[in-house]
């Protein structure tokens, strides 16, 4: 039953967040760049905020009001915006655990942060604290919205730490999304991916999508061993074990549950079509704290 | 069926590079604005570019472009040298850099974004209302908005709304080449603060020398900033020579 894992397959993702994380800091380096007479023509020169698919999600009502994109906000912005839908329609929130760059940023902070605490490594918020603040991006998701479209600017840049993790270099800067990007990096070494699972408005338009995505991450219970590795691997702390379709609304689809990874047993937990939609039970898994039709509620 | 992770690394890159292609493909992948202000749509203005879509992204050559203000005429209102632009030069000097190069010169006054909408307004005679009660112009723009004909009554607003630039007395002639000169003229060379024949009220003014001086020296109250000073005195029978020296005094002081 059990299996060796491939080095191939325990470093394609890491291969794919490093690609993006690097092809990201790249352009942003080179807009820089360029915006002082230098620069490389061969290479994109976009800002960071037209590289952004959140600036799609808040420019909508600008979009559809006054036919006018929020300031610093272009086209491509709202091309990626349909972009990352797409694929969270197919397989989940890819976009979380597979290319954007803060979230791969906090993750490799993490990994530091397992090496210093050990099994104790993202468990130290209290389980009703913890289920609590995973529902503040959504209201910080509703602030930006709102405030984007009251006011016609870019309101969630002074607060960004993803537009401060490529911007540190440039007058830009708010001191604010320094201080959270600092905030979220220090708080990686203790939870893993905080700001994802607490504050990011983007992981909260996306965390929806495991509601209707077409495929998603099922655990067969008739070959489960009930060993628990896929709770031990899941960076989001979703009891995986106690689900059989995993509707988590914090569920990245990095796919590190999966028996190609950390389940022990083959074909037991993959990435599937689900069967037939169950609506009330996809409700209840936003709403409720835990996933899953079949889910049993978190630690 | 089933994903494998091998299927979602090369299939995550590929929706993008696809999504983006396809976009490219259809002309529709823009990382820019376009840098086509939007327009008045109402009014005797409606179909003419409308100052308060400039954005900081802007640059010199942008504006030139959008509302036929020249680059050397931007650079010179708002100060900017060859070597604040650097080595990308004045035309791609964009708007946004003014709120740090100019940050913190007034307590109440700021040099950013809006002061550009308002000068390019002004010096088009377009109509708009700054965003902000904070907004202000550099005293490098209140000369060139002189010479383009400003309205006395719009030239006392902008003047009540001066921000001093530290340092920028003397521009380059690169880029000041405009300047009055004290002839009046506009097309002087380097800049001498001498009162001549076709000074102003509102350049000595310029020239740091305030209005209450001014009336010290002249016994009254002086003219209307865009008022030349010897018409005006001859108009109240007085001797423009009997006047000038002491007013040049005054602006020999403030130097």
């Amino acid at each position: 039953m059990a299996k060796a894992k491939s080095k191939s397959i325990r470093f394609a993702r890491l291969g794919v967040q490093i690609l993006f994380f690097v092809l990201i800091a790249a352009i942003s380096v080179n807009h820089t760049l360029v915006e002082n007479g230098g620069g490389f023509q061969w290479l994109s020169t976009a800002s960071l905020h037209a590289l952004c698919p959140f600036g799609g999600v808040v420019s909508i009502w600008q979009v559809a009001t006054q036919a006018t994109f929020v300031k610093k906000i272009h086209e491509s912005s709202f091309i990626l915006m349909w972009i990352g839908l797409v694929l969270a329609l197919l397989v989940g929130p890819a976009f979380c655990g597979w290319a954007c760059p803060l979230g791969s940023a906090q993750e490799w902070f993490g990994k530091l942060g397992r090496k210093l605490f050990g099994k104790k490594y993202n468990t130290f918020v209290p389980g009703k604290l913890d289920k609590a603040l995973r529902y503040l991006r959504y209201l910080v998701l509703a602030m930006v919205v709102w405030n984007t479209a009251r006011l016609g600017t870019l309101v969630f840049e002074t607060y960004d730490p993803y537009f401060a993790l490529f911007n540190l270099w440039s007058a830009e800067l708010a001191w604010q999304a320094a201080a959270i990007l600092a905030a979220t990096l220090v708080l990686s070494l203790l939870v893993e991916r905080p700001f994802c699972k607490y504050m990011c408005p983007y992981g909260a338009v996306q965390g929806v999508f495991n509601l209707f995505s077409v495929f998603r991450i099922r655990r067969v219970a008739k070959t489960c061993i009930d060993c628990k590795a896929c709770d031990r691997a899941c960076p989001m702390n979703i009891e995986v074990s106690k689900a059989g379709v995993v509707r988590d609304h914090q569920c990245i689809t990095c796919m590190e549950c999966t028996s190609e990874r950390a389940c022990p047993v083959k074909d037991t937990v993959d990435l599937v079509p689900p069967g037939p939609a169950k609506p009330k039970a996809a409700l209840a898994a936003l709403v409720l704290p835990i996933s899953g039709a079949e889910g049993k509620g978190r630690k | 069926m089933k994903i494998r992770i091998v299927h979602l690394a090369v299939a995550v890159p590929a929706i993008f590079v696809i999504g983006i292609g396809a976009s490219m493909a259809f002309n529709a992948w823009n990382t820019e604005s376009s840098k086509e202000p939007a327009k008045y749509t109402s009014g005797a203005f409606a179909g003419v570019a409308n100052p308060a879509d400039i954005r900081g992204s802007y640059s010199f050559a942008d504006i030139e472009k959008a509302f036929g203000v020249p680059v050397e005429t931007l650079a010179r209102a708002f100060g900017v040298t060859a070597e604040i632009a650097g080595a990308s030069g004045l035309a791609a000097y964009q708007v946004k850099n003014f709120e740090a190069i100019y940050e913190g010169l007034s307590e109440t006054l700021e040099v950013g974004t809006d002061s550009v909408r308002w000068f390019v307004a002004l010096y088009k005679g377009l109509p708009y209302e700054p965003a902000e009660e904070g907004t202000g112009l550099p005293n490098t723009a209140i000369p060139v908005l002189r010479e383009a004909g400003l309205a006395a009554d719009l030239l006392d607003k902008a003047r009540a709304k001066v921000v001093e630039l530290p340092g920028l007395a003397n521009l380059p002639a690169a880029v000041g080449t405009g300047e009055a000169a004290g002839t009046g003229t506009g097309t002087g060379g380097a800049e001498t603060r001498t009162i001549v024949g076709k000074t102003t009220f509102g350049q000595i003014e310029d020239w740091g020398v305030s209005r209450a001086k001014m009336a010290e020296a002249l016994g009254m109250e002086p003219g209307p900033s865009n008022a030349v000073v010897r018409d005006w005195l001859a108009e109240k029978g007085l001797e423009f020579s009997e006047y000038k020296t002491e007013l040049q005094a005054l602006v020999d002081a403030a130097k």
